[in-house]
């Protein structure tokens, strides 16, 4: 009945939008009228089939304690592999990010994964731009929103643009705490090593050196970058430069890393849908 | 060869557990119907009338004692493949029209064919029901379902047709057409085994009377024997019902 | 032949009663609703729509199923009409079967259509279902709609209409939500408790068996034959023993028009 609700409203919605050319974000207003509070429950729970679509329908379960004969029998009916549905049907999870991110406006998340794909394996970029602006109308404060239109700049090589928003992304980072400590901090150092290499390739290296350095305090591990830090101190040239770095970056697919232990992995799982973002860098 | 009673009951009698206590509904009856005979089966409200009919109708197992229909148990469903039934204040499935009922019927009496066509025709005209045959029984009037429910019970052309109560609630017009009927199938040697609070009506068509009164039959006999000349079956009717037990 | 005819009737109320077209109008423009949905300008995509008219089809069915199975004993008693069938030399286990058969071929049907109106959509827009998966998750959908029925009918024997047709859906409700997740309970709970929980996990339908929404949607293929075949056993078992417990209840039942008269 939900769907259903949510279906109509999304269509009629829609029809008005067309009919009085009023701004995209309408859908979500009138999801908000009809469903109150419960449309995050409903939003969460199109963003649950998206992942699922994600892994070929399969939903995210919880390990099973016993091995019975139903379990054993479900199984031969049911499937429960871990796989990933190929690049080329990736389009299939965008209707339910699409209903995921119009029921419910404040998941920022739904927004930053449909942008991502929408970008990454879509090729609409103005797409992607457009639901990222649309949730930023919503959630002006959420710095994981300024930080992937960084990241969406940096892909398509306009690192002046992704400078802006990766500098607001970082002034905000600090008053808004995410539920996960780990990854907030993560999300920092990703934002100020994007930040280093952008101030490094636009030639202001004392401030790309600070960035490093900030990421090495947090995280000691990193000693390439807080080599490279000294290397700049010391005007000595890095072996790779910031241009490099940001082309390989704005390149490279995402590596997948599933959190699921009930799924048997293939060899040839490489990405996943709500690890886009959340397990980087 | 024996002769076989169209309705025997011997030593019946029906309990029921309710809030508490035991309500005898039907209390060690015994009952002929011979075979052609208009049956009248009176008594009060709660004498015990229904209860025994639906006994015979298979609806209820009696506590003690036995019944048959044609000399077959009432428990088996064969019993009733001779008989026809007509409720107090019938009702029946609105979404059908007359002609589907009657055909429904038939066929659970496993008639068909022309057979069941023929006989579902003849119904319907014989009760004025042929302009409204065809539409759906929710848009009948309520004489007009009362004749199509008895269309029902006729359709196996039942040797005993039970009604129970087939006059209550209906103008006259249809108190006159039921009547009719009933002399009709006497004419045509079936038993009719009615009850009905009508005493009027009862007097018109009745050969054999039944009185039940608390569960027990309190009188019974051929009509003109058992009520004394120069009175009323309506007077001793309630001269009956009103005696204690044991001075009939 | 009787049997046939007190399930004719129930399937021509079904039909008459409009409540089966109610659910495909719904189903319709719950279907029209999402392809009109505007996924961000894409086009050509259908998946979503499969799934959800097949969840459609899914939550219809098991109204209908429940519904029709429960209300038909109840119905025929409220309105005194039992009086009528049962005069007949109609016994109440082919009253019970002829109903129970009634309800689900009437069910069937309108589960028939709901897949059919699904798949003229995912096909008109491009879409399609792999035929074999489609024949298995249709058979055991079918399977499914038979134990349904024959829950609500055999619930309905003893309980008032409404109150079958709650009871019959909390049941298949737990039966197809809560049941296959008993065993992941047994570790945290203690002995009795433990045996009671393992005694009701085997005993209780499990309903989860008969759903291939997902082998079908996502193209995994056909499941293997010898484990369709004994799921449709399963149910067939399960609707039998169902209508067993519904005729012995029924067998002797008093109506309330038969006492105090």
């Amino acid at each position: 009945m939900a769907l259903l609700l949510c279906g109509i409203a999304i269509t009629a919605a829609q029809l008005k939008e067309r009919a009085l050319l009023v701004p995209s974000e309408q859908p979500a207003d009138l999801a908000e009228r009809l469903l109150g509070e419960s449309r995050r429950a409903v939003g969460a729970h199109f963003y649950e089939q998206a992942d699922a679509y994600f892994h070929g329908g399969v939903p995210h379960t919880p390990p099973v304690a016993a091995d019975t004969l139903f379990r054993r029998w479900r199984e031969r009916l049911i499937p429960e592999a871990h796989a990933h549905i190929a690049d080329n049907r990736i389009a299939e999870i965008m209707p339910w990010l699409r209903m995921a991110t119009a029921t419910d406006p404040r998941n920022v998340e739904a927004h930053l994964v449909a942008a991502y794909w929408l970008d990454r394996a879509i090729g609409r970029r103005d797409a992607a731009e457009e639901l990222l602006r649309s949730a930023l109308r919503k959630n002006p404060r959420d710095y994981r929103l300024r930080m992937e239109l960084g990241r969406l700049c940096i892909r398509h090589g306009e690192w002046a643009g992704a400078r802006d928003h990766l500098k607001t992304a970082l002034a905000q980072w600090a008053d808004q705490p995410l539920d996960d400590p780990e990854q907030h901090a993560l999300d920092r150092a990703e934002i100020l090593t994007y930040l280093g290499y952008l101030e490094e390739a636009a030639g202001r290296l004392v401030s790309a050196a600070e960035a490093y350095e900030t990421v090495a305090r947090d995280f000691p591990n990193r000693e390439g970058l807080l080599r490279r830090a000294q290397m700049l101190r010391t005007g000595e040239q890095p072996p790779e430069s910031a241009e490099q770095i940001l082309r390989f970056l704005a390149a490279a697919e995402n590596r997948h890393v599933c959190d699921r232990e009930s799924h048997h992995h293939d060899a040839d799982g490489d990405a996943d849908l709500q690890g886009q973002g959340r397990n980087r860098p | 060869m024996p002769i076989v009673n169209a309705i025997e009951i011997r030593g019946l009698s029906v309990s029921f557990a309710a809030r508490g206590s035991v309500v005898h509904a039907v209390r060690d009856l015994d009952l002929d119907v011979p075979e052609g005979r208009v049956f009248g089966f009176l008594g009060p409200n709660g004498a015990g009338k229904t209860t025994t009919m639906h006994v015979l109708l298979g609806f209820l197992s009696p506590t003690a004692g036995r019944a048959s229909l044609f000399g077959e148990d009432v428990r088996r469903a064969i019993a009733r493949e001779r008989i026809g039934y007509l409720p107090e204040n019938p009702d029946t499935y609105r979404f059908l029209s007359g002609r589907e009922l009657l055909r429904m019927t038939g066929r659970l009496f496993r008639l068909s064919g022309r057979i069941l066509r023929d006989r579902a025709d003849r119904l319907i005209e014989e009760l004025a029901l042929t302009a409204a045959a065809d539409r759906p029984i929710a848009t009948y009037s309520r004489g007009m379902r009362q004749r199509v429910c008895l269309a029902q019970a006729l359709i196996n052309d039942p040797d005993l047709l039970i009604l129970d109560e087939p006059t209550a609630g209906l103008d006259p017009i249809a108190r006159l057409d039921i009547r009719r009927l009933i002399l009709r199938l006497r004419e045509a040697g079936k038993t009719v085994f009615f009850s009905s609070h009508e005493l009027s009506e009862v007097e018109l068509v009745c050969d054999h009377l039944a009185i039940m009164a608390g569960g027990r039959l309190a009188a019974q006999g051929p009509a003109r024997q058992l009520v004394p000349a120069g009175e009323s079956l309506e007077k001793f009717f309630v001269r009956v019902v009103s005696q204690p037990r044991g001075e009939m | 032949m009787r049997i046939r005819t007190i399930a004719h009737m129930v399937w021509l109320e079904a039909i008459r009663r409009k409540d089966v077209y109610v659910l495909l109008i719904l189903l319709g423009g719950l279907l029209l609703a999402l392809v009109s949905l505007n996924v961000f300008g894409l086009s050509g995509l259908v998946r979503y729509v499969a799934d959800v008219g097949l969840l459609g089809a899914w939550l219809f069915g098991w109204i209908l199923a429940v519904v029709l199975g429960a209300r038909q004993l109840p119905t025929e008693e409220s309105r005194g009409t039992i009086f009528a069938l049962l005069a007949k030399p109609v016994s109440r286990a082919e009253l019970m079967i002829g109903k129970w058969l009634g309800a689900w071929l009437a069910a069937s049907l309108a589960l028939a259509a709901f897949y059919v109106l699904t798949l003229a959509v995912v096909w008109a827009r491009g879409g399609h279902f792999d035929p074999v998966t489609l024949l298995q998750a249709l058979l055991l959908h079918l399977a499914l709609l038979a134990v349904l029925t024959a829950l609500a009918l055999a619930l309905s024997t003893r309980w008032h209409g409404d109150a079958a047709c709650a009871g019959a859906f909390v049941l298949s409700g737990a039966a197809f939500f809560v049941v296959p997740q008993v065993p992941m309970l047994l570790p945290d709970m203690g002995r009795a408790t433990g045996l009671l929980l393992h005694a009701l996990y085997y005993l209780m339908p499990h309903l989860e068996l008969f759903d291939l929404r997902r082998r079908l949607v996502h193209d995994w293929g056909p499941a293997p034959w010898d484990t369709v075949a004994l799921t449709l056993f399963y149910g067939a078992l399960f609707t039998a023993v169902l209508l067993m417990a519904a005729w012995l209840a029924y067998r002797n039942k008093r109506f309330p028009r038969s006492e105090w008269q």
